[in-house]
């Protein structure tokens, strides 16, 4: 009878326990942006690194350490922690001394699938409340159309391009499409004097098709660039030493046939880390 | 009375004369010699010296008691007053230096001296008596001192001072570390040693992997381009250090000595560390001047003895109580923390570093790596002091100066830096390619020529490489073909083909080369869509006719293209592996099966991997997936040749018939090394079992397959048209 008292308790501790973790689970996958989509699975050939501490992104946040909030902090802009399962970085972008570290880029995992084709993508930002007009301005890049073949050794990496749309948000904003290839830069179009007002927010939309992309500032169209699969390749966000402050981002795009020989279908990325009000860096 | 108030003024000299250096070097060094106000050093040394010179008058002339009282209590009060003022003054701007305080307590105890000698001529032995009596007082002190048991002296007082304070040091200097790379294997000269000294930059911090820092990039660019030539690439560098620690680093040469000192120059002071503990501020260049004089003090017979005395370290102990207290009550905790050395320190130290380099003949080369990138909340227009006192110093002397800032565009910088002043990857290979460029520019041949012509290196020779990459800017895309120029200088009789690849897609055949220079024509349809700013690679593949020298590898006909030197050490015979290909080492070092992948046309490491059975038995499943799945990959008739040596033990915890099966694979015969043998295996996917080149024993084996000219054969020029 005793026996049977105690296995019935330790069985409803368990249920207790199990139920817990599933919750905790769910609200981990909503912190992690609501992504519909997954994440495109390793195939062992990723030039991105696998995500690590992901047992950090499956508790709450009041539940963390303050080092482990360090941790979930530095993965990503300054401000904007972003989820590993979708984002990943470069072997040679990750640093012994992360906090230190200020700027390096970060890439959506499933932007290295060969059937990858973004169709949209959209970056609401702000400026400070005391944004002066002699300001330094806060820099954004919205990387597309990436490639990336690292050197089997230690040596210069066989390819490392990126098109870039670098947002320098001031009272006297500036947009410019960049073309990267190793350490030489080329400049492809620019606007400048875009004028933003202090304390508001806007939504910078980027629209693709494989010969053109055009950006628009709240439904206004900026700035376009023609070229060739500009809507293919590596994408993804990276910052600068002083990095605008970004709410939201949200990318749409077909996700095309995975490895396992499925359908990605059509897909929106966000991968954003919700944290708590008084824990946003602010400018 | 006067002759006795002239005897106790003598004996009260005599103690001055002993006492007062004994106070000072067991004041040492932590006795800030700082002091509040605008009088610099000299001005305080002058006025010493007129009080000094007043208070021997009205001695010498005065008729007076009182007048005489007067001028012994100035006397005495005068050397009090110096050390006081500058040892419990708060930290300030203009701060005394060592120099002028030694110049005041020497100025001083010269004037004491002949004041002594001056008035007592006909008292010479009583004063020498005093002196003795001194001495012994002194020795009687210390006795008394150590007849006390140990355990009434607190820890702080039986500690023995460091000649510095911990928290002031710069970062310890490490022994210089050599980038990996060719060891001059194919080049019978000196070899052009250049050393490394500089802070977090050139340490690689932050990068995970060292092999990521400029050091070890400019290493490669070095072995790979300058063929035949030998060059040592050497990192004394240490995370944290500044410019003044770099002068430290630099004084403190390697065996045999550097030709070339790269002095990277942070900006960091480790004055910060200082507040920390309860020690007054120094800021790096007082430290090092500080740290430099006691080292030849500790030199001085008998100095070492009198600071292990527990007298010193008694009187050490309570003047630094003193010290701090007095600290305390003026400045209380209002310091400020200056995280940066200043601009008029930071150029005193490049200068210094220039001196000692034309003193040892040393070819300077100034590398900025400082972002002017503006931090959180910084204005656009802040000057930067640094920069400017680095170019008076490298104009000042003619140094080659390589800058971030000067050498790359705005937007070039942003690809460049992770950190305000922390270089990403990008930034390192960039910043490799610019000091290469330094070495061998035309600009800067004046201030090498000396060097080249010691160590018989050609700075005009052509930068050769296996691989050649040239860039396709904008224009480019509207052109029909592009134009280029070639040659393979060691191709003295074979022929090979030149082939091209546009961003590393498919490789095109240009033509036949050898080693005449010819021009090539890639056409508009090879190029195929090019990006903004695109690449063409450039590289030398076998001719169908047979062409280059291909060394045979087993027995089923395939060759391999490049010189490899394979070792492998079970544990009965050293327990070591290494294999490398050109004379670039590519095995993992690591216990168990060793195992390198070898592209078979150009032979380039595609990829290394260790497999040891002390992690798992299935070490042969393993290994065959690894295999199999290379086998797969590769292009029919381009499978990589697979090296396989063993490093301590290879033969114990294994499935044989798995392990086997794997060997047959890439052409062994399935042998499997005993437990601690030695074992190679260099084989192709796919190749028939038995064909593949096996060794296996008790003893080190070491093969080599190749000349070692295969090094050079497959290197050529290009450049566009």
């Amino acid at each position: 009878m005793l026996v049977f008292r105690v296995a019935h308790r330790v069985l409803y501790l368990g249920l207790i326990i199990g139920v817990f973790w599933l919750s905790l689970a769910g609200q981990a996958a909503q912190a992690a942006g609501g992504n519909s989509c997954g994440v495109a699975p390793d195939t062992g050939k990723s030039a991105l690194l696998p995500a690590k501490n992901l047992r950090l992104y499956n508790l709450k946040w009041a539940m963390l350490t303050e080092k482990q909030r360090v941790v979930v902090k530095n993965f990503g802009l300054m401000g904007l922690p972003l989820d590993p399962r979708i984002w990943g970085i470069r072997a040679e972008d990750e640093f012994s001394a992360a906090p230190l570290v200020w700027v390096r880029p970060f890439y959506l995992r499933v932007s290295e699938s060969p059937g990858f084709q973004v169709e949209e993508a959209s970056i609401e930002f702000g400026l400070p409340d005391d944004a002066q007009a002699d300001a330094q301005p806060a820099v954004i890049d919205f990387l597309f159309g990436g490639a990336f073949v690292p050197a089997a050794g230690s040596g210069e990496p066989l390819v490392d391009s990126t098109y870039m749309l670098r947002i320098e948000a001031a009272v006297n904003a500036e947009v410019t499409f960049l073309f990267r290839s190793r350490s030489a830069v080329e400049e492809l179009a620019r606007l400048e004097n875009i004028a933003l007002q202090p304390a508001r927010r806007y939504v910078l939309t980027v629209k693709f098709s494989p010969q053109e992309v055009t950006c628009f500032l709240d439904g206004v169209p900026l700035l376009g660039l023609r070229g060739a699969e500009l809507n293919r390749g590596l994408t993804g966000l990276k910052g600068a030493l002083r990095t605008a402050a970004v709410y939201d981002f949200k990318l749409r795009a077909q996700i095309g046939t995975l490895p396992q020989g499925v359908d990605g279908g059509v897909c929106v990325l966000g991968g954003l880390v919700a944290l708590p009000e008084e824990h946003v860096l602010s400018e | 009375m006067k002759a006795f108030s002239k005897k106790v003024l003598r004996t009260m000299l005599l103690l001055c004369l002993v006492a007062a250096p004994l106070i000072f070097l067991a004041a040492e060094p932590p006795l800030a010699v700082y002091y509040q106000g605008r009088i610099s050093g000299a001005a305080l040394c002058g006025a010493a010296f007129l009080f000094l010179a007043l208070c021997y008058a009205i001695y010498r002339w005065a008729k007076s008691r009182i007048a005489f009282s007067a001028a012994c209590l100035v006397m005495y009060a005068f050397p009090a007053a110096v050390i006081l003022i500058t040892c419990f003054a708060p930290p300030g701007p203009n701060s005394v230096t060592d120099f002028w305080r030694f110049l005041v307590l020497f100025l001083w105890g010269a004037a004491a001296v002949s004041f002594y000698c001056g008035a007592g001529e006909r008292l010479i032995w009583p004063g020498l008596f005093g002196l003795v009596l001194v001495l012994s007082s002194l020795y009687a002190v210390e006795l008394a001192l150590r007849a006390v048991p140990v355990d009434v002296f607190s820890k702080q007082i039986l500690s023995v001072p460091s000649f510095a304070d911990m928290t002031q040091l710069p970062p310890p200097r490490k022994e210089p570390v050599r980038a990996p790379g060719r060891i001059c294997a194919d080049s019978a000269r000196t070899p052009v040693r250049i050393l490394v000294v500089g802070g977090a930059a050139s340490a690689g911090e932050p990068l995970l992997a060292p092999s990521l820092s400029y050091v070890f990039h400019l290493q490669r660019l070095l072995d790979e381009r300058r063929p035949g030539e030998c060059f040592e690439v050497l990192s004394a560098a240490v995370a944290g250090a500044g410019a003044v620690d770099v002068l430290h680093q630099m004084q403190q040469q390697p065996s045999p000595p550097a030709d070339i000192v790269l002095v990277e120059s942070g900006r960091e002071n480790l004055e910060q560390r200082a507040l920390n503990g309860s020690s007054a501020i120094l800021s790096d260049r007082e430290m090092h001047q500080r740290r430099m004089f006691f080292e030849r003090l500790s030199r001085v017979p008998g100095y070492l003895t009198w600071r292990r005395t527990r007298s010193f370290a008694v009187l050490r102990y309570y003047l630094l109580a003193l010290r701090d207290g007095i600290a305390k009550t003026i400045s209380g905790p209002a310091l400020k923390t200056k995280y940066r050395v200043s601009s008029a320190d930071f150029g005193w130290a490049l200068r210094e570093a220039a001196r000692y380099g034309a003193r040892n003949d040393l070819r300077i080369v100034f590398v900025d790596v400082f972002s002017s990138g503006q931090p959180k909340g910084r204005s656009l227009a802040r000057p930067d002091d640094h920069a400017a006192a680095l170019v008076r110093a490298a104009k000042a002397y003619d140094i080659p100066l390589v800058s971030l800032e000067t050498n790359s565009t705005p937007a070039q910088k942003r690809e460049m830096f992770c950190g305000p002043h922390l270089l990403n990857a990008a930034g390192h290979r960039f910043l490799a390619q610019q000091l290469y460029d330094v070495f061998f520019a035309p600009q800067t041949a004046s201030y090498w020529t000396a060097l080249w012509q010691r160590k018989n290196i050609d700075p005009a020779r052509k930068p050769l490489g296996k691989e050649i990459r040239l860039a396709l800017g904008a224009l480019d895309t509207a052109q029909s073909e592009i134009r280029i120029r070639a040659t393979a200088p060691f191709l003295t009789v074979e022929k090979a083909l030149l082939a091209a690849r546009v961003d590393y897609g498919a490789l095109h055949i240009l033509g036949v080369i050898g080693k005449d220079e010819q021009v090539f024509t890639a056409s508009r349809e090879m190029l195929g869509v090019l990006r903004p700013i695109g690449e063409i690679g450039l590289r030398l593949e076998r001719s169908a006719s047979g062409g280059l020298k291909c060394v045979p590898v087993g027995t089923d006909g395939r060759c391999f293209p490049a010189h490899l030197h394979v070792i492998s050490g079970g544990g009965t015979a050293g327990a070591r592996v290494y294999a490398a290909v050109d004379g670039l080492r590519a095995d993992p070092d690591a216990s168990g099966y060793n195992v390198v992948v070898v592209e078979p046309r150009f032979g380039e490491v595609i990829a290394s991997a260790c497999f040891n059975p002390q992690n798992s038995e299935a070490v042969g499943q393993t290994l065959d997936a690894f295999l199999h799945e290379l086998g797969r990959n590769a292009p029919a008739g381009q499978e990589p040749l697979i090296i396989v040596a063993v490093k301590s033990d290879g033969g114990q915890n294994v499935k044989r018939r798995e392990l086997a099966e794997a060997f047959r694979y890439i052409g062994g015969t399935g042998t499997i090394p005993r437990p601690y043998e030695s074992f190679v295996l260099l084989g192709f996917p796919g190749a028939a079992p038995g064909t593949a080149l096996e060794k296996t024993g008790r003893e080190l084996i070491d093969i080599q397959l190749g000349s070692p000219a295969l090094r050079t054969a497959y290197l050529l020029y290009a450049e566009r048209e």
